[in-house]
């Protein structure tokens, strides 16, 4: 009996990834909305997920930015970038020089050409240093994910029921935080100083600054969903509100959280965009 | 095989922190050893430094990572707090947990006492994670409890073995052993640390760390958010031991 029970427990402690079930699909999902502002400044788009080869050779790619309110041109910047990632991802995943290029490599390459877009275009209006956008990519390949992030826009994994964030925020408040630890400041201090929130890092500078982003591809299983949002979500809904619609169709499911987001009627509530990647 | 070793103890938002880490590389043997010292006063943190102390002390002077040897260590470290217990007419406490890793350079082996964790990372996913001998783990093999609500249950700190008990020590040692692999990772770490960082996030954190001190920052700082939103003024001490392989 005891033999019986030690194998059980051994089993359960020991997994081997490459039992856990291949991805045989990828099911995108997506809504927005503009809430209570006078411009819709998010974006997002996603890459070629139909064709037979993306899963398996090019990757599946969702991206999304929300354009700096606080600055100008914030629209147009967060379709720049989106569409640079998503051209620029088209193009190198399907160029045979390329083939052999690691995901993590050719994400970083693109983000680096989203910044240098949108920061020439704004210098171009002789705006140098007054356009910027958040942005945040994810890409499937195979069993494995990648992203880069960068501002304040959020990449969840949901497995398990849980919702785990990928992404550190590119924020005043994470350096505050690291004051408080040391003591120089309270915590309290740390949570309501009044630019907590300011974005440390974004894309629209001369040269990107703070990136996050995984060196090593992150093993997924059938049954993960990867959730993009914009600010507008998370300030919006707590964790237990969105892991509560997270469930079937992952088009449905974005329809449902934006839908609660419009529902909260908070003032003020700002541009709000999910986008979604179910694995199956 | 080459290690990378990074190390995090802290008092939490304790005064005194009675955790306590050993790592000693020599000729080509390693040991990792992490311990957490039980009760808030004096004893947790001799105990765990004592313990810790010998088991690395004990290895190094016959340098085998065979179940035997290590279970040896471990007994006798443990006799040493009972002797004192003894000595002092059970006066004072000293009791401890322990996680400790060993490696020749070519096979890793572990063992543990309580409820501090040793976690083995394989091609980014966490493929190990050892049973803490706690009162919440006896429920979960019961099939009373969801592994997952381990964290932060009523009984979490109710353990059925510790370092320094009444009667024999029985320290788990794993029977396996493993090969030191390229890629591989371990994390051995106090439940002050675990309580507060889920296993998927030890794998993200992994996927995005260039070294240990890095996978351990990232850790740390959604260890400290945790413990902000969930306004625990006397947070436990939290201890870690990193090594990528």
């Amino acid at each position: 009996m005891a033999k019986l029970l030690y194998e059980h427990i051994r089993r359960l402690t020991r997994q081997d990834p490459a039992c856990a079930r291949e991805i045989s699909r990828v099911h995108p999902g997506n809504a927005q909305t503009i809430g209570a502002r006078e411009e819709q400044q998010d974006a997002f788009g996603f890459s070629e997920i139909g064709e037979e080869k993306s899963l398996s050779q090019t990757g599946v790619l969702a991206v999304l930015a929300d354009g700096m309110g606080g600055l100008q041109m914030g629209r147009e910047a967060a379709h720049l970038a989106v569409q640079t990632m998503l051209k620029e991802f088209a193009a190198r995943r399907g160029a045979i020089e390329f083939s052999a290029e690691p995901v993590q490599h050719t994400l970083w390459h693109i983000l680096e050409k989203a910044n240098s877009v949108v920061y020439e275009t704004a210098r171009q209006q002789g705006l140098a240093l007054k356009v910027g956008t958040t942005l945040a990519a994810a890409a499937v390949l195979r069993n494995e994910l990648f992203w880069v992030s960068v501002g304040d826009s959020r990449i969840y994994l949901y497995r398990d029921h849980e919702l785990s964030q990928l992404n550190v925020e590119h924020i005043y408040g994470r350096e505050l935080d690291r004051k408080a630890l040391h003591q120089e400041i309270t915590w309290e201090e740390a949570q309501a100083h009044r630019d907590r929130e300011a974005l440390t890092s974004y894309v629209g500078m001369p040269e990107l600054c703070e990136v996050d982003r995984n060196l090593k591809g992150l093993p997924l299983r059938a049954g993960d969903w990867i959730m993009l949002c914009s600010d507008g979500v998370y300030r919006a809904l707590s964790i237990e509100e969105i892991k509560e619609e997270l469930a079937g169709d992952p088009a449905e499911a974005a329809e449902s959280l934006i839908r609660m987001v419009i529902e909260k009627e908070k003032a003020g509530q700002d541009n709000a965009t999910v986008a979604i990647l179910a694995c199956e | 095989m080459r290690f990378q070793t990074a190390t995090l103890s802290r008092n939490g938002g304790r005064r005194d922190n009675e955790d306590y880490i050993v790592y000693k590389e020599e000729g080509g043997y390693t040991c990792w050893v992490v311990a957490d010292g039980l009760g808030g006063h004096p004893g947790g943190a001799l105990a765990s430094r004592v313990v810790a102390e010998e088991i690395a002390k004990r290895f190094f002077s016959t340098k085998r990572i065979d179940v035997a040897s290590i279970r040896l260590y471990m007994k006798t470290a443990h006799e040493i707090l009972v002797q004192q217990q003894v000595a002092e007419g059970s006066v004072q406490s000293y009791k401890t947990t322990v996680v400790a890793l060993f490696t020749d350079g070519r096979n890793m082996r572990w063992g543990h006492v309580g409820d501090s964790r040793i976690y083995r990372i394989h091609r980014g996913a966490v493929v190990y994670q050892s049973r803490d001998h706690s009162v919440p783990q006896m429920m979960v093999e019961a099939g009373e409890l969801k592994p997952g609500e381990i964290r932060f249950h009523e009984d979490r700190n109710r353990l059925l073995r510790v370092f320094g008990m009444r009667g024999d020590l029985q320290p788990e040692v794993d029977k396996e052993l493993t090969s030191a692999l390229k890629g591989d990772a371990y994390l051995l770490c106090t439940d002050g640390f675990w309580e507060y960082v889920t296993e998927t996030e030890m794998e993200i954190d992994f996927a995005k760390a260039a070294s240990p001190e890095e996978w351990l920052a990232y850790m740390e700082e959604r260890l400290l958010q945790r413990v902000q939103l969930r306004a625990r003024r006397g947070f436990d001490n939290y201890s870690a031991i990193g090594v990528f392989c």
